[in-house]
């Protein structure tokens, strides 16, 4: 592991210096980060978005060959509803949080394992459990012992970071420091494409492209499977997709595992996958070819920025993680759209370069930092005006409410030509018949009162009181 | 208990669903991040916009309660709304956080709240949802400074329906209100478009109040209690004519209300339910419906569903499975209303692990399968038609239809013939039971109480 001995990750504002509260503009938090760390703020008025939790529920649960076991209240596993995962909940009761449920939690695994005959089983914590110190470990020893096959278990809190992402730093510690003992191997000649949370055919779409320069790849975390492991840790080289979402992962396995870690700005737009493209062919000895790959790509997204003509100037509101939601702005760009403020849930560390180059091109450009505040969006867009919002996985519900069309890219690809590509599409779409956006924006505003749409954006935001 | 793919959720998730669909209202969860996220999709009118304290460690550490201050007062700005209702989670519970002072104290401001403590270690949803609307109905009067007096008229409260757990809630509410409309008498359907405040408010004035699932009992108890309103508990949904006449004539005796008018109504319902079902059989879409059926979901729709499929349309079911977890005290009676309808061989089951429930249905083998998500795979391996009726769904949203009285009986049809005629073979090849699986089916069958 990269700090092999710590039980479980260190939360994102610690390793990374994020943060997850900010409301301004560009130029000012780069003022900030410039002079050394980014201010901690917190919100005096919140809504509720994910924890660690979810996070990591969501990474695991794409997982293939893993089970899961939720250890605390029934509700803690509601986030897994829609998964395809075996997975089973403890449904710790009031009695079990106050003795301990490490019973029922053995339960759980003895019959997920009987049901399923999953290869291996992580367990995750909750709130309630983490308070209350129960005592995950041991159970998890005895019945590694028991049923043969790795138990993971998994330190999430909700409670110990602000930033939701923090639970996949917790995620890859776990099942690195688990399911990979560290030995010499020989090296292979493919490489990992590391991400938390891209999406599956977003994942696909990139390994194709890689496979055109001639390059084999594997994904891990997300979408990776356990059967694959062994050969992660056999990797010649491992390249960071998602920045802050990745790099725990590419660095341990670096200092863990020997394998060289190449973090690069994400593979979007058609000039930022073109920069990716030649920079993993030149790590791995098939610079020529991805010169060429390039070559014949170029021209592709020259037909979507034809049909977007018309659109021109269009302004759109970016709401995505940071590493994405930076390089998006170019890809906007290269379509001759352009960026009407950014929203994003963490700002850490990785992202300070592209924070500067923004910083330095659009200084005035609206940043809101924190996940799920919708309430902040709709005084910032009711403000700034914009003809599209891009988002990723529901909750964009705010934006259409004021007559803004949607574009959510939960299930279009984002990067590589491919995924340029499709969201060019995707905005031709939107951009063409906004008729939904207008019905619903013609409804009147129910769920904010008029005194706070008149205040500053940044009102409950706070420097944190140590 | 433990489960393998637990369906029920938490308190907390129960309460927050129902305040949602309450216009006026806006709960404030005290609670870690997360607790709202991902629960109750399905016919929810979720926002997704849940004010939160979104405790931290150092909350933990030194006490949540100047976060809870500081976010009433904050909520009350930002948010518009009538009443604020604070949700707590499990975190402030297990810490000791005092809820109620808070609650007071801003109260004492003239801040229109109130408070629930909804920890998730305490119950699934449906017991929050109950607990949060008997809370509502006790709390609301005095939580509001100046009486506001109820611009509401309506003759019967509409109660244990649930938003975002039974799937089809305001679509059912909507049909049970037409089906009560039929003796000319008005439905208080508490939540949903156009329910806010002022029906919580006007409850105590409604002259009887209807329980349509064992979760409504407790919100009627308080309101016979407080107010002496008397109380229909029929512990289910009715679905087709012959439960919803069945309905109107148990309200009738509540009400006094001439039988002869009882009987006019419902032969008004059954002629309706009659001419759609005698043109679908003279379109010959009636003539493959007598399948062997099992129906999997929470005490409203399962047992609602198997009555109108075994009573109506001569379906034969042979397992009913409960999902909800009912308190043992009402499990007989919902048994025996299953029964009452499909006959005493019917089997009725009170499981809510996908697996032990995916068990049972494997060995009763039936040719159709009502039921959630959950259950889509099983028809799949054992070939039998399914109809996706319970939650969690994931083939075809809910956006406003019922499977409740007539017009939502109706509904439920159209989706069984239209299953029907899908290919039902097996598309994922069932995997073989393991020794294991075996072992544990009977570790199940001896968990599950069967009444």
């Amino acid at each position: 592991m990269r700090h092999p001995r710590l039980r479980t990750a260190p939360i994102r504002e610690k390793r990374s210096g994020a943060i997850a509260a900010y409301s301004g503009s560009v130029g000012a938090l780069w003022r900030e980060a410039e002079q050394g760390t980014l201010v901690q703020r917190v919100r005096t008025y919140a809504q509720d978005h994910a924890s660690d939790l979810q996070c990591a529920l969501d990474l695991l649960a794409s997982v293939r060959g893993l089970a899961l076991v939720v250890h605390g209240p029934a509700g803690c596993a509601a986030a897994l509803h829609r998964s395809d995962s075996p997975w089973a909940v403890t449904a710790i009761d009031q009695r079990d949080s106050i003795l301990g449920g490490d019973g029922k939690l053995k339960r759980a695994l003895r019959e997920l394992h009987a049901a399923h005959a999953p290869q291996a089983i992580a367990v995750v914590a909750t709130p309630v459990v983490a308070i209350n110190n129960d005592d995950v470990e041991s159970a998890a020893a005895e019945l590694r012992a028991e049923l043969g096959i790795p138990i993971v278990p998994v330190f999430t809190d909700g409670i110990r970071s602000k930033i939701s992402a923090t639970g996949y730093d917790v995620v890859v510690h776990a099942l690195l420091q688990h399911l990979l003992p560290q030995r010499p191997r020989t090296q292979g000649a493919h490489l990992n494409l590391l991400s938390a949370g891209l999406s599956a055919e977003d994942l696909l779409g990139l390994q194709q492209l890689l496979a055109e320069i001639g390059v084999a790849a594997l994904v891990f975390p997300r979408a990776g499977a356990l059967a694959d492991l062994e050969r992660v840790a056999t990797a010649r080289l491992s390249v960071g997709l998602e920045g802050s979402d990745s790099d725990y992962a590419g660095q341990a396995l670096q200092e863990n595992h020997g394998v060289p870690f190449l973090d690069l700005p994400p593979p979007v737009g058609n000039a930022g996958t073109t920069r990716w493209l030649v920079a993993v062919g030149s790590a791995t000895g098939h610079g020529e070819q991805a010169a060429l790959v390039a070559a014949c790509h170029r021209q592709r997204l020259q037909r979507s920025i034809e049909a977007l003509t018309p659109f021109a100037g269009a302004r759109v509101v970016i709401s995505l993680p940071a590493a994405q939601a930076l390089p998006f702005v170019e890809l906007l760009a290269e379509l001759g759209l352009e960026t009407a403020a950014l929203v994003v849930p963490a700002v850490g560390a990785s992202e300070h370069e592209a924070l500067r180059d923004l910083a330095a091109r659009a200084p005035q450009l609206p940043l809101q930092v924190g996940e799920g505040q919708a309430f902040e969006e709709v005084n910032l867009l009711r403000r700034i005006g914009a003809d599209l919002y891009v988002g990723r996985g529901g909750g964009s519900t705010h934006a259409l409410r004021l007559g803004i069309p949607v574009l959510d890219l939960e299930h279009i690809p984002l990067h590589g030509y491919t995924g340029a590509e499709r969201v060019a599409a995707a905005i031709v779409r939107r951009l063409s018949n906004p008729a939904l956006a207008r019905f619903l924006g013609a409804g009147a505003e129910r769920d904010y009162t008029a005194s706070w749409l008149k205040r500053s954006t940044s009102w409950y935001v706070k420097h944190e009181v140590r | 208990m433990a489960a393998l793919h637990d369906r029920n959720g938490c308190a907390l998730q129960g309460a927050a669903l129902l305040l949602e669909a309450v216009e006026g209202v806006v709960p404030v969860l005290h609670a870690n991040a997360g607790c709202s996220v991902a629960f109750g999709q399905d016919g929810a009118t979720r926002a997704n916009e849940v004010a939160s304290t979104a405790l931290l460690e150092k909350q933990v550490v030194f006490g949540g309660t100047s976060r809870l201050r500081e976010q009433i007062k904050n909520t009350f700005q930002v948010r518009a709304g009538a009443v604020f209702v604070v949700l707590s989670g499990c975190v402030p519970e297990v810490i000791g956080d005092d809820v109620p002072a808070m609650v007071k104290e801003a109260r004492e401001q003239r801040f229109p709240v109130l408070g629930i403590a909804v920890p998730g270690f305490r119950g699934h949803a449906w017991s929050g949802h109950a607990a949060a609307a008997h809370a509502l109905l006790e709390q609301l009067p005095a939580s509001l400074e100046a009486a506001t007096q109820p611009a509401v008229a309506a003759d019967i409260n509409l109660l244990g329906i649930a938003p975002g757990l039974d799937p089809t809630w305001e679509g059912d509410l909507i049909e049970i209100e037409a089906v009560l409309a039929e003796l000319g008498l008005r439905a208080n359907r508490l939540v949903g478009h156009g329910q806010g405040v002022a029906h919580w408010l006007a409850a105590p004035q409604a002259r009887l109040n209807l329980v349509l699932s064992p979760w409504g009992a407790e919100a009627a108890a308080g309101l016979h209690r407080r107010h002496e309103i008397p109380c229909v508990d029929l512990g289910w949904l009715p679905v087709g004519s012959l439960d919803a006449g069945a309905l109107l004539a148990q309200v009738g005796r509540a009400l006094g209300i001439d039988a002869q008018a009882v009987a006019a109504a419902r032969a008004r319902l059954d002629a309706r339910l009659r001419r759609v079902l005698r043109g679908a059989a003279g379109r010959g879409l009636l003539d493959d419906l007598q399948r062997r059926a099992a129906i999997v979901g929470g005490s409203a729709g399962a047992v609602g569903q198997s009555r109108f499929l075994a009573g109506t349309l001569g379906l034969l079911v042979v397992q009913v499975v409960i999902t909800d977890e009912p308190p043992p005290e009402r499990r007989a009676a919902l048994a025996a209303a299953v029964r009452e309808a499909a006959g005493s061989t019917a089997e009725v089951a009170f499981l809510s692990s996908r697996h032990a429930i995916e068990l049972r249905l494997r060995a009763a083998a039936p040719e159709l399968i009502v039921g959630s998500a959950f259950e889509e795979g099983t028809a799949r391996a054992l070939g039998a038609a399914f109809v996706e009726a319970a939650a969690p769904l994931r083939r075809r949203p809910v956006l406003g239809r019922s499977h409740a009285g007539v017009g939502g009986a109706v509904t439920l049809l159209e989706e069984l013939i239209a299953a029907l005629r899908e290919p039902s073979a097996p598309i994922d090849a069932p995997a073989r039971p393991t020794a294991g699986a075996r072992a544990f089916a009977a570790a199940a069958a001896s968990h599950a109480s069967v009444a």
